[in-house]
C-alpha cells in the first residue's frame, strides 16, 4: 500500500505484514508519512516506514514516525532494506513503550535516527542478528531506552544518549557521548576510541554501569552510585571471536574473555565460583601449581551395566524355567499341586517325590513387569504338563534406567534454593548434604562433592531368578568444576538390594520368611550432637553438629516391596545469612596474589605485604601497615 | 615546620582520605608548629600557639614529615595548644603501595567462593528437598513370578 503526501495510517489493533517488497511504502510517500499503531506492529522484510519522496520534495524537518505502544517486530532484508531507508535529510523516529527486535537502519547520508523509549529485545528470537538495532546513520539519538542492543555502527557517530539503562553498544567505531543526560547501566563495546565529555580514550572497553569514565594510563576509573570505584586493567578486542562475545578484558590483572559463559556481573564481581583460569595467573609466578605428578586429566567413562544384554543366563539352559503368571493362573497350578490328589499320588510314586513344592523353586511378587516372549505356554512341572498357561520369562536379567536427574547448585535455577550466591563452598561436603533413597535397598548417604552440579541416572540390573537387584549410579558432569579436574561421566556408586518379596511355600519356609523379615526391620537411632553451635552459626560448624540419623533400614525383601518404588534424593544445605553490602565491607575469600596493589580495588585484606620500595618509612610504620592491611582496608585510590 | 588542617570524612580503613583543607578566617592554613620533645614521629604531639589551633580539625599534613596525621587528641595550656596525632601510614604511602606486590586474602572483586569462608554465617535450620527421579519400579504394578525346576523340554512324559 502506497500513500501520498498527508496520508496518516491509523490503528487500534495489532497490524501485520504490511511491508511489501522493495521500494514499496507503507505511508506517506509526501512530505510526511506517519505510521501509528496502539497495537503490536509486525514487519516482515524490506519495509519502508515511510517518507521517500522519489522526486526528492522532503525538506530538512521532515520527521518520519513510527510509533507503538507495543511491540516492533522487524526482519531485516538481505539488502537492509528495512524499516528506516531512503530518507533524505529528514529525522526518524522509532519511539514505543513495547519490545524492539531487530531494527536496521541503513546508512544514509545526512539523516538522523532517534530510538527511543523501547524496552528490551525479542525474547525468543533465534537469530541473533534480530535480537540487535543495527544501523550505520551518523547519528542517532538513544533516549529512555532500556536492555538495547546496538551492533555494528560504523564511522564516527554522535551519539546523544539520555535516560536509557542497560543500553549495550557494540561499535567498530568511535563513540562519542556528549553527555547529555546521565548514563545509567550502559555496555560499551568498540576497538575504536571512546569519548565521555571531553575525554577522548582509544580502545574501548565493556564500562558497566557507567556513571562518568576517566582515563588513567591504561585503565579506565569509573565511579558508580553503587560500588566503590573500580578500575579495569587493559582490555582488548579479539577478531578471532564472533561477536558479540569479541571483548577480552583484563579486570584487575586477571583475563576474563567474554563468552557464552561471560556474566556481565562479574565484571563487579570477580570470578565468583568460576575457576576455569589459573588463580594465580595475574601473579607472574609459576609457584602454586603444586608438585607436578600424573594426576590422569580425564575419567575413563564408565557406563551404567546392562545386564540384560548378556546372551547366555540360566533361565534358558532348561534348568531353571521362570513364568510370569496372573492371579488366577497362580491359583491354578496351586490347584493343580495340592487338589487332584490321584495325579500327586501318581507323581509321587513314580518319583519319590516326598513334597510336591520340590520341583518349584520359587513363587515371588515384584513391581514391574517381567520380560516375556509375550505367549502365555503351558507350565511343566517335572516334566508334567500342567495345563496351566503363564507367559515365560525369557531373559534372567533385567535392566531399566530410572531416569536421569540435574543436582543444580544453589542458585542455579531460577528458584533459588537460597537466595544466595550460585556455585560456593555451601555447595560441597560438610555443608550440603545428599542421599538417595534407592527402592529395594534404602537410603544411602553419598559424597557431595561427586554430585553437585551434575546429572544422575539410576540404572538397576535385576537377576529374575533370585531378585537381586543392583542400582548403579552414574554422575555425568560435563564442566569442569576448577583447575585439575576432570569431566565426569562415570558409575561411581553401586547398591544392592532385593526387590522380590519371595512367598514361602513351605511350613520350613514362613519360619524362615518371618525369621529374615524380622531381622530386615530397620531401627532409627540418633547419634548425640555435640556442643549446640552458637546463635549465627558459621557454616561448617552448624552442619557438622546437626544430629546424624539413620533414615531407613535394609529395605530388601517385603520391606522393599511396601516401600516408595522411584528414587529418589534428599538434598540438605545451609541457608546462607549475609548481610546486605557484606561484600562491601567484608570482602570474600581470595589467596590471589597480585604483583601491584594498584590492580585491587574496594575491601581487601591482605596476608603477606612486601613493603619495598618505601623511601623514609620507619619500621614501625611498616608493621603499622601491616597490621592495617591484616584487618582489612579499603583500596581507593 | 608547618601543618596543614583537613576535615577529613573517611574511614580511617580507606587508603585515599576525602579530606577538605580548613580555611580559617582569621588565620592562615598552614600553621607554624613545633615538635614536643621526646616523642616520636609516628605518634607525635605537636606544639603550636593556641592562636593557630582549630578546634574541629582531625587531620592534618606536616610537610618536612612528609606525612599525614590523624589528630587523636588536643590540649590547650598556658597558651599553647598541644595536637597529639598519630600517623596516617595508609595516606602518607599511598603513591608507594600502588606497586607493591601481595597475596589478597579477602577482597571485594578478586575472590573464590570456593574456598571456605567462616566468616559466612547460616541460619540453624537448613533447607531439605526431594528430587524423584521419573522412573524405577511401579507401585501399581504387582505381578507373579514362578520358578520351577526344569522346562517344557526336559523330564519325563507322562
Amino acid at each position: 500500500m502506497a500513500a501520498r503526501n498527508t496520508d496518516i495510517i491509523l490503528s487500534n489493533g495489532n497490524v501485520v505484514s504490511i511491508a511489501t517488497y522493495n521500494y514499496d511504502y507503507i505511508a506517506g510517500t509526501g512530505t510526511i508519512g506517519y505510521f501509528l499503531s496502539t497495537g503490536n506492529i509486525s514487519l516482515p522484510t524490506c519495509f519502508n516506514i515511510s517518507g521517500y519522496d522519489p522526486k526528492g520534495d522532503l525538506t530538512d524537518n521532515d520527521e518520519h514516525l513510527l510509533s507503538t505502544w507495543a511491540d516492533i517486530t522487524t526482519v531485516q532484508s538481505t539488502q537492509y532494506q528495512t524499516a528506516i531507508e531512503h530518507l533524505k535529510n529528514g529525522v526518524t523516529w522509532i519511539w514505543g513503550n513495547g519490545e524492539l527486535g531487530g531494527l536496521y537502519v541503513r546508512k544514509t547520508s545526512s539523516t538522523k535516527c532517534k530510538v527511543g523509549g523501547l524496552t528490551g529485545l525479542l525474547k525468543n528470537s533465534t537469530d541473533t542478528r534480530q535480537k540487535y538495532v543495527i544501523r550505520e546513520t551518523p547519528e542517532m539519538t538513544l533516549s529512555e531506552c532500556t536492555d538495547l542492543c546496538l551492533m555494528y555502527t560504523e564511522n564516527n557517530i554522535n551519539e546523544e544518549i539520555a535516560g536509557c539503562r542497560s543500553v549495550s553498544l557494540f561499535t567498530t567505531a568511535d563513540l562519542r557521548n556528549n553527555g547529555q543526560g546521565d548514563p545509567d547501566h550502559y555496555s560499551y563495546y568498540s576497538y575504536a576510541n571512546f569519548q565521555v565529555g571531553a575525554s577522548l580514550y582509544s580502545e574501548m572497553y565493556n564500562l558497566t554501569d557507567m556513571r562518568s569514565c576517566t582515563r588513567s594510563k591504561d585503565h579506565y576509573e569509573i565511579l558508580n552510585h553503587d560500588y566503590p570505584s573500580q578500575v579495569f586493567t587493559k582490555a582488548r578486542w579479539s577478531e578471532s571471536l564472533t561477536p558479540p562475545h569479541q571483548l577480552e578484558m583484563l579486570i584487575f590483572g586477571t583475563l576474563i574473555q567474554s563468552g557464552e559463559h561471560f556474566a556481565w556481573g562479574d565484571m563487579w564481581g570477580g570470578q565468583a565460583g568460576d575457576d576455569e583460569d589459573d588463580p594465580n595467573a595475574n601473579s607472574n609466578s609459576s609457584a602454586g601449581d603444586g608438585g607436578g605428578g600424573d594426576y590422569p586429566s580425564s575419567t575413563s567413562g564408565v557406563d551404567t551395566s546392562d545386564a540384560s544384554s548378556m546372551a547366555v543366563d540360566i533361565v534358558n539352559s532348561g534348568f531353571v524355567t521362570l513364568y510370569n503368571p496372573t492371579l488366577a493362573q497362580v491359583k491354578s497350578f496351586n490347584d493343580f499341586l495340592f487338589l487332584d490328589i490321584t495325579e500327586v499320588i501318581s507323581l509321587q510314586l513314580k518319583r519319590l517325590v516326598a513334597n510336591p513344592l520340590d520341583y518349584v523353586l520359587f513363587l515371588a511378587l515384584c513391581h514391574f513387569t517381567p520380560p516375556t516372549n509375550g505367549i502365555s505356554e503351558n507350565i511343566y512341572y517335572a516334566g508334567i504338563n500342567t495345563n496351566v498357561a503363564a507367559k515365560k520369562i525369557n531373559k534372567q536379567y533385567y535392566t531399566f534406567s530410572c531416569g536421569t536427574v540435574h543436582i543444580a547448585w544453589d542458585g542455579e535455577s531460577e528458584k533459588d534454593w537460597t537466595g544466595g550466591d550460585t556455585k560456593t563452598f555451601l555447595d560441597f561436603n560438610n555443608n550440603t548434604k545428599i542421599s538417595i533413597y534407592l527402592p529395594a535397598i534404602g537410603i544411602k548417604e553419598l559424597n557431595t562433592d561427586d554430585l553437585i552440579g551434575c546429572d544422575i541416572e539410576v540404572v538397576y540390573n535385576v537377576d529374575m531368578l533370585t531378585g537381586v537387584c543392583i542400582a548403579e549410579i552414574k554422575c555425568t558432569r560435563p564442566e569442569r568444576l576448577t583447575k585439575g579436574d576432570a569431566n565426569l561421566d562415570d558409575v561411581i556408586y553401586n547398591f544392592s538390594g532385593n526387590c522380590f518379596e519371595t512367598i514361602p511355600l513351605t511350613a520350613v519356609d514362613w519360619r524362615g520368611f518371618i525369621s529374615s523379615a524380622l531381622q530386615l526391620i530397620g531401627g532409627v537411632s540418633a547419634v548425640a550432637a555435640g556442643n549446640p553451635a552458637g546463635v549465627g552459626a558459621i557454616a561448617n560448624a552448624i552442619m557438622s553438629e546437626k544430629v546424624s540419623v539413620s533414615k531407613s533400614g535394609n529395605l530388601a525383601g517385603s520391606s522393599g516391596y511396601m516401600s516408595h518404588q522411584k528414587p529418589y534424593l534428599i538434598l540438605e544445605r545451609p541457608i546462607n545469612n549475609l548481610p546486605y553490602n557484606f561484600r562491601d565491607w567484608e570482602g570474600y575469600t581470595s589467596n590471589i596474589r597480585v604483583n601491584e596493589l594498584k590492580d585491587v580495588s574496594g575491601y581487601t585484606e591482605i596476608t603477606e605485604l612486601w613493603l619495598d620500595g618505601f623511601d623514609g618509612m620507619l619500621e614501625s610504620e611498616a608493621a603499622m601497615l601491616k597490621n592495617l592491611f591484616r584487618d582489612g582496608v579499603y583500596l581507593n585510590w | 615546620m608547618q601543618l596543614t588542617y583537613y576535615n577529613n570524612r573517611s574511614d580511617e580503613r580507606y587508603v585515599n582520605k576525602n579530606i577538605t583543607a580548613i580555611t580559617l578566617q582569621d588565620h592562615s592554613n598552614p600553621v607554624n608548629i613545633e615538635l614536643l620533645q621526646d616523642t616520636d614521629i609516628v605518634h607525635p604531639t605537636f606544639i603550636m600557639a593556641d592562636k593557630d589551633l582549630y578546634m574541629t580539625a582531625n587531620y592534618c599534613y606536616v610537610d618536612s614529615l612528609h606525612r599525614y596525621y590523624y589528630i587523636r587528641d588536643i590540649k590547650v595550656s598556658k597558651g599553647f595548644a598541644y595536637l597529639q596525632c598519630e600517623c596516617d601510614v595508609l595516606m602518607s604511602y599511598k603513591e608507594a603501595l600502588k606497586k607493591i606486590p601481595a597475596i589478597i586474602s579477602r577482597n571485594y572483586g578478586l575472590y573464590n567462593l570456593y574456598q571456605n569462608d567462616d566468616r559466612w554465617k547460616v541460619y540453624s535450620y537448613t533447607a531439605k528437598r526431594t528430587i524423584e527421579f521419573s522412573g524405577g519400579f511401579d507401585y501399581n504394578t504387582q505381578q507373579f513370578i514362578l520358578g520351577v525346576v526344569g522346562d517344557a523340554q526336559g523330564g519325563e512324559g507322562e
